[in-house]
């Protein structure tokens, strides 16, 4: 994550309306050379944040391979097609798939860009602490917060426990069927333990003034500069130029 | 034959990072062998080693002459039973008795030998008057004390205990002793690693001295207490009698209470 | 007045056909510390419960007779401000590490940001406790990636951090080896130093006869006895109600059983080893 990047600077919240902004705007572009340039916009704008590379390879993991998938079916299999490009073996490529897949493709890759964008220029603990000071309750923080940090110890927990019921002789390594029987024995300690830690981490919490009437201070505090009212006057006149092009051509 | 051989045991993880070098060593089958040493020191993954949960990166681990590495843990379990150090990792059944007959159903015994084991394991576990109950209602301690149960019920050749004393009150100390010795008699191998001197001194008579990824000496008590360099080595503290014998110049060859006692007696010198 | 003061209390928890503690009167003075021991399930972890306040804010259940704290029921404190004034150290590391925060700093800053403390403070506050526990180098690493002997001392500094004037911990060290207990029962003796009521749970018992000045006995979950440690602690009928004494007091008596009684009260093994000497009086001449 940059350190002085302007844009990665920026409050979470600003960031997070731009992504919001984006998702609508991809949903609105009429063609596929708008949604295209939508697209090229967002590398762009996460060139400039710095995390062009941690955003296109997680945009070709996920959305990329969606797209690809949504290409070749709709390309093949699209019904009551009229144009066929090309024909080969039983198969025939069909024209108006191309473009279906092409339009909502593109428009995948431009609102699941936009959050993936959002959460590469974002740490979570900033974007909840964000959320909190704009209202949400320091129990739904905690709740977020806490769980990304315990999935990949409960990851770990469940490999202890199902080495401890290997050695008592559960078979775990095999098959399928071997391994769906490894499912409870493993499962319920993990479950159960969970449940019992959440009781002693209410405690916890309880014994770190969690519950306190006080108002509570940040230590890594997080404040909105004024470059963050310059971005979103920036990010709402576009907006509302867009829209107003939008609806101009429309009436056209 | 001896039940465990180690040859020349090296384990590391894949990242490179060992954990335990060149390990030799034989148990002779009966044995009950304490493992000392500090977190870190390499017991763990000694002992996991045994019953095939980590296979060595080189050299051969044999269990009652058979090379780990060609069995899967499952297997290696009919051999060696492992209790792990936190219960709660083990225990998933709704009642006592379902989770101790567990093991012995695995082993795909019939109905009556399961309930014979069973019934055997948590009579010298003292869990008669608890096959019903829900192991989590019950304490920490007393949970383990059911996945020593659970283990024993296998009957299986040896039995890995590792840190068993932890959390346990007079009672809990007293019984795992009085299982200590129903094992002995039964001719099972018992290793158990313990951080706890005064237990080991009181109911081990061999031990296992490791540090830094190393097995630094085995030995009966005496000879492990009167190793100044060993103790310091290891890191290890002598049990009571053992350090108070030391100051008063009684000698270093005493490693009970007991034993102090009756030398202070029979000293001659203990005026009435 | 005592300081904390149990009045008549018992309390069962919910669904449970019994009381965990019954009719229990204890007075605890300020700047004292008590180890509280008993076997597992008579009662020593409902006392700590009780003391802090957990019953009945946070268990239900049927809680007679009353606590008071400084002068005043427990009841009437604000519970969630009681957190500044009574620490909370328990068994199980893990489940100390809040998961709020993503290193060993902020874990430990964490209570006094709710407890409204400005940035600069906290972060002096931090450091001094940090270092104190042992456990500056550890500042910027995840807490759940520590062993547990670290998360320990981890949440030893997050409650020592909020300079509470009473201290409860229950058995802090069944889980961790000598090394750590030993530096767990350093930062324990650290706060008596600095005059802090301490109510601790411990089943080693050489480590209770050195460290804490008074001692509290469950069986039950009736209150045995309490009172200082030498007179406690020689009790060998205490083994009865599957209490462990300390070594010392094992061989005391094996010896009186033998006719041959030790003078005093000695708990620990520097207090029997100047007695012994003494009366065998050969010792370290002849052998």
């Amino acid at each position: 994550m940059p350190g002085h990047n302007v844009i990665a600077n920026l409050y979470p919240l600003t960031k997070f309306y731009m992504a919001v902004v984006l998702m609508a705007v991809s949903f609105m572009l009429p063609g596929i050379a708008s949604k295209l340039i939508c697209f090229l916009f967002i590398n762009a704008l996460a060139a400039a944040s710095g995390v062009w590379s941690v955003f296109i390879r997680r945009e070709l993991e996920t959305v990329g391979v969606l797209f690809l998938i949504l290409f070749v079916i709709q390309t093949l299999f699209y019904p009551d097609a009229r144009r066929i490009l090309f024909t080969f073996w039983i198969f025939s490529v069909k024209y108006e798939g191309i473009m279906f897949a092409l339009n909502l493709g593109l428009m995948l890759l431009c609102a699941g860009g936009s959050l993936i964008w959002f959460f590469a220029v974002t740490k979570q603990k900033d974007f909840v602490l964000s959320l909190e000071k704009a209202g949400m309750s320091p129990k739904a923080s905690y709740v977020v917060l806490s769980t990304l940090q315990i999935v990949p110890v409960l990851r770990r927990k469940s490999k202890t426990i199902m080495n401890a019921q290997r050695a008592r002789g559960v078979e775990t390594e095999g098959g399928v069927l071997t391994r769906a029987k490894v499912f409870l024995p493993t499962m319920i300690p993990l479950v159960l333990s969970s449940i019992a830690g959440t009781e002693e981490r209410a405690l916890t919490l309880e014994a770190r003034g969690f519950s306190s009437s006080r108002t509570p201070t940040h230590l890594e505090d997080i404040k909105a500069t004024p470059a963050d009212k310059v971005a979103v006057i920036l990010i709402t006149v576009a907006f509302v130029a867009l829209i107003a092009g939008r609806m101009a051509l429309w009436l056209i | 034959m001896p039940i465990i051989e180690f040859r020349n045991v090296t384990f590391a993880y894949p990242n490179g990072y060992s954990a335990v070098e060149n390990l030799s060593f034989s148990v002779e089958a009966g044995a009950r062998i304490a493992i000392l040493g500090q977190n870190g020191a390499g017991k763990t993954t000694t002992v996991k080693m045994m019953d095939g949960l980590l296979r060595p990166s080189s050299g051969k681990v044999l269990i009652d002459g058979e090379d780990t590495r060609e069995h899967t843990t499952a297997q290696m379990s009919k051999i060696a039973g492992y209790v792990f150090q936190n219960p709660d990792d083990q225990i998933f059944h709704n009642t006592v008795g379902e989770e101790i007959a567990f093991g012995p159903k695995m082993l795909k015994l019939d109905a009556d030998t399961v309930e014979e084991q069973s019934k055997w394991a948590a009579t010298i576990c003292g869990l008669d008057g608890q096959m019903e109950e829900n192991p989590y209602d019950l304490p920490l301690s007393a949970r383990k004390i059911v996945t020593i149960a659970s283990v024993l019920a296998m009957r299986t050749r040896i039995v890995i205990l590792d840190e068993p004393t932890a959390g346990q009150d007079y009672r809990g100390l007293n019984r795992l002793g009085a299982i200590l010795e129903e094992l002995t008699n039964r001719g099972v191998t018992v290793i158990t690693i313990t951080h706890d001197m005064q237990f080991a001194a009181e109911h081990f008579s061999t031990f296992f001295v490791m540090a830094h990824k190393k097995l630094l000496r085995t030995g009966t008590a005496k000879e492990i207490f009167q190793d100044q360099a060993l103790l310091d080595e290891s890191m290890l503290e002598r049990p009571f009698a053992s350090e108070l014998a030391l100051q008063l110049g009684l000698g270093a060859d005493i490693c009970t209470r007991e034993e102090l006692a009756k030398r202070l007696l029979a000293g001659g010198g203990m005026k009435p | 007045m005592a300081y904390i003061e149990l009045k008549d209390v018992t309390y069962t928890y919910p669904l449970a056909d019994r009381p965990s503690l019954s009719h229990v009167d204890l007075k605890i003075e300020k700047g004292r510390f008590y180890a509280v021991i008993g076997a597992n399930g008579s009662g020593k972890t409902t006392l700590c419960n009780l003391i802090r306040g957990f019953i009945p804010e946070f268990y239900q259940g049927e809680l007679l007779g009353e606590v008071i704290f400084d002068g005043k029921p427990l009841s009437e404190y604000d519970s969630g401000d009681l957190a500044w004034r009574i620490g909370y150290i328990f068994q199980n590391p893990f489940n100390q590490i809040t998961g709020a925060r993503d290193t060993v700093f902020a874990e430990i800053a964490y209570g006094l940001e709710n407890m409204g403390l400005p940035v600069c403070q906290i972060r002096e506050r931090v450091n001094s406790v940090m270092e104190t526990t042992g456990i500056a180098d550890l500042k910027d690493k995840n807490p759940f990636e520590l062993s547990g002997g670290q998360q320990q001392r981890v949440a030893f500094a997050s409650v020592l951090v909020l300079e509470p004037d009473v201290f409860v911990i229950d058995e802090p060290t069944s889980q961790l080896d000598p090394r750590e207990t030993k530096r767990v029962f350093d930062i324990i003796d650290g706060m008596k130093a600095m005059g802090k009521t301490i109510i601790l749970v411990e089943h080693k018992m050489e480590l209770v006869a050195r460290y804490c000045d008074e001692v509290i006995v469950l069986s039950n979950g009736k209150l045995v006895c309490t009172g200082e440690k030498h007179d406690i602690l020689s009790r060998v009928e205490l083994l009865d109600d599957g209490v462990m004494l300390p070594q010392a007091v094992l061989l005391a008596d094996t010896l009186r059983k033998q006719g041959r009684p030790i003078q005093g009260n000695p708990i620990t093994l520097s207090e029997i080893l100047p007695l012994l000497s003494k009366q065998i009086g050969f010792a370290g001449k002849e052998g």
